[in-house]
């Protein structure tokens, strides 16, 4: 097993496209790291780069303590699953899976365990003298991933592996790959799209956008201290609130304003000192949706702002509230007491202790705490 | 009941188109089991041997069962189409095994790896089937003399000649260079529909770029080296004119030429018998190939490799 090093790794491709910039991340050894982002943000390019199969154009990634910018993908050792399978169609499930190590001239004996001992963690060993096409969407998946643990490789990567199962199946297979991990003890590096994957599934996450990193931490803290906006809005469902306004000193506390809305909060008293120096400039106010207060509930360490109820999403164990401030509109993520129906003028409270603030015009976050 | 006429009508046309494909068929099986004097007779009944002996127990009449051997007899034997035969299986075997080998590897590195004038390459291979056989014949004709010259001088040191006007060796040569365009065009649709993701996932469990075209590649490919491995098969195996044109002894001669010449004589010995079962031989692997592989032919193999 290994730790992957990534340092101020960058991807041109020949037409000009910078993929992937100045990107450095450590893995460490038995580490579950997803890079997350939306399409188009340089997170599979990084992963390909690890596997070898695109170029580095700058910096150096090593596997071990061994840079392996030139060595070719076999001698990495490392396997990928792919986001469509790449199952050899004309191959048994026991041939695809025996594939690599035949290659590697392993004695048939050894092929043969190994393929019964990957097949028997994954349940398919009843599918094994089948062909790619007789096989179910999700059974199609545990063959790739099997094809992968065969070769007992030191790194695994996952390319969106379960962004083409449906959506009872791609909830199941995530907590098996989560259990693979810990059963298997080997490093992986898993690329998805969706942040729900990265938050459940990831030891860290690598938030990615435009092929620049722009946040690794464990989940958790992810989502309490995101580094920017993009960080704040991408994490998290429904999405964190983002109100673009000004902080105004009035009566010797600071209070959040946005113009033109009915929107005014007196900021907590922890963290006056570090905003104290933002007085009078922009900022950006972040709100998580659970911590606006419905009518009902009342806020501890809270202030108030009236808004109408737009639209009433009942999810069941919780509802969501789009509210419009007259200028900005604010999700709320209210318990299932709440009576609230369009149209309604209502009081909802912001625990204000709980709010983020972002630099207007870099988006980074301004440190309360 | 619009069904049943509808039904009816696809029923009958079928049936017809049936009886025109599979008639002229039976009707040379059946004439090359008759004798030339039976043909004449009648040119369209059935033979004696199933269909009633006029002559049953006429003093000097000729034996039908006989008469059936003896056609093949002469044929396979005297008339050499065992010859034949064994050159036509050489010439079609060694320019199949060459036309898709050379076309498939081309065709892969065609449409898997762009290059700087692949396009250029690919349309070069392309403009060869618009030029028309026969326009090159005579050319093709000197281009031999000199190449035969060049490639002796080249070789005499090693101790070997090279000949390519009246061998079969040119003749494979000559059919390979005009198959490549049709069969480069077919092999390039079809490596261009296979999924790439392929290629990566088998460099990922350790292949090299020849493993990837060996292993993954040409094993998905199959129905379309089949499709090519069927039509150059008819056309090779069924070529007359460059046959005619660059063999000259009778001994190299594929089956096609053979069959000419049998039916020239038969304008004049009239026999035939013997010029049915001549066609007979030169039809059946055609048959035995198409019923073999047409089966193959359609059955696409990629289903399964992706999502879906």
């Amino acid at each position: 097993m290994a730790r992957v090093d990534l340092r101020n790794v960058g991807k041109v491709y020949p037409g000009g496209v910078q993929a992937v910039r100045d990107a450095s991340l450590t893995v460490e050894d038995k580490e579950f790291v997803v890079l997350v982002g939306p399409s188009g943000c340089g997170k599979s390019t990084a992963l390909r780069m690890i596997a070898g199969l695109e170029s580095v154009t700058t910096g150096e990634i090593l596997i071990g303590e061994e840079c392996v910018n030139d060595a070719a993908p076999k001698d990495r050792d490392i396997a990928m699953v792919f986001q469509n399978y790449a199952l050899y169609p004309h191959m048994t499930v026991y041939k695809n899976m025996a594939f690599g190590l035949t290659l590697r001239r392993f004695p048939r004996k050894e092929i043969k365990a190994r393929v019964a001992e990957a097949a028997e963690i994954l349940g398919i060993e009843h599918l094994l003298n089948r062909k790619p096409k007789a096989l179910s969407g999700g059974e199609r998946q545990r063959v790739a991933v099997g094809r992968a643990i065969v070769r007992q490789p030191k790194v695994f990567l996952f390319d969106e592996p379960l962004s083409n199962l449906d959506a009872k199946l791609r909830v199941q297979m995530r907590a098996e790959i989560s259990k693979l991990h810990r059963r298997l003890r080997a490093t992986m590096i898993y690329v998805t799209h969706d942040q729900v994957e990265a938050m459940t599934m990831g030891d860290r996450i690598v938030v990615m956008r435009e092929g620049a990193i722009q946040q690794i931490a464990p989940p958790m803290e992810l989502y309490n201290r995101p580094a920017n906006t993009f960080v704040a809005g991408f994490i998290g469902s429904p999405p964190m609130n983002l109100v673009d306004g000004v902080l105004e000193a009035a009566n010797g506390s600071l209070r959040f304003h946005r113009a033109e809305s009915r929107l005014s909060l007196t900021v907590a008293p922890e963290h006056q000192a570090a905003l104290e120096r933002y007085t009078g400039r922009p900022v950006s106010l972040g709100v998580r949706p659970e911590h606006i207060m419905g009518p009902a509930e009342a806020a501890a360490n809270g202030d108030s702002f009236s808004a109408r109820v737009d639209v009433v999403e009942p999810m069941g164990a919780e509802i969501n509230l789009y509210l419009d401030t007259g200028g900005a509109m604010l999700t709320a993520r209210v318990g299932p007491g709440a009576r609230c129906a369009p149209g309604e003028e209502r009081t909802f409270n912001v625990a204000m202790d709980r709010v983020h603030y972002f630099d207007a015009a870099a988006g980074d976050a301004i440190p309360t705490r | 009941m619009a069904g049943t006429l509808r039904k009816t009508l696809i029923y009958a046309a079928l049936l017809t188109w049936l009886a025109l494909v599979v008639l002229p068929l039976v009707w040379v099986v059946f004439n090359s089991l008759r004798s030339s004097q039976e043909i004449f007779q009648n040119p369209f009944g059935i033979p004696w041997l199933f269909g009633g002996f006029p002559y049953e127990g006429v003093e000097g009449a000729p034996d039908p069962a006989e008469a059936a051997v003896r056609n093949y007899e002469t044929a396979w034997v005297s008339s050499q189409f065992s010859r034949f035969f064994v050159n036509s299986i050489i010439v079609t075997g060694a320019s199949l095994a060459g036309i898709l080998a050379f076309a498939a590897m081309a065709s892969y590195i065609l449409a898997r790896f762009p290059f700087r004038g692949s396009r250029l390459l690919f349309l070069y291979f392309i403009s060869g089937m618009m030029i028309p056989a026969q326009l090159v014949l005579v050319p093709l004709f000197f281009q031999f003399t000199y190449m035969s010259d060049w490639g002796s001088a080249a070789l005499r040191p090693l101790g070997y000649e090279l000949q390519l006007h009246d061998t079969l060796t040119g003749l494979v040569i000559i059919y390979i260079a005009l198959s490549l365009p049709f069969t480069i065009l077919v092999l390039t649709g079809f490596f261009r529909s296979l999924p790439g993701t392929l290629r990566e996932a088998g460099i990922m469990d350790g292949c090299g770029e020849y493993r990837v075209f060996w292993h993954i590649m040409l094993p998905l490919a199959k129905p379309g080296i089949i499709t090519a491995a069927i039509f150059n098969f008819l056309g090779i195996w069924n070529e007359y004119l460059f046959a005619l044109v660059f063999i000259n002894t009778e001994s190299k001669s594929t089956l096609p030429l053979g069959l000419a010449s049998v039916s020239m004589q038969a304008q004049y010995r009239s026999d035939f018998g013997l010029m049915f079962a001549g066609l007979v031989i030169v039809l059946a692997p055609t048959l035995v190939v198409y019923m073999l592989l047409q089966r193959r032919l359609t059955k696409g193999i990629t289903v399964g490799a992706l999502k879906g």
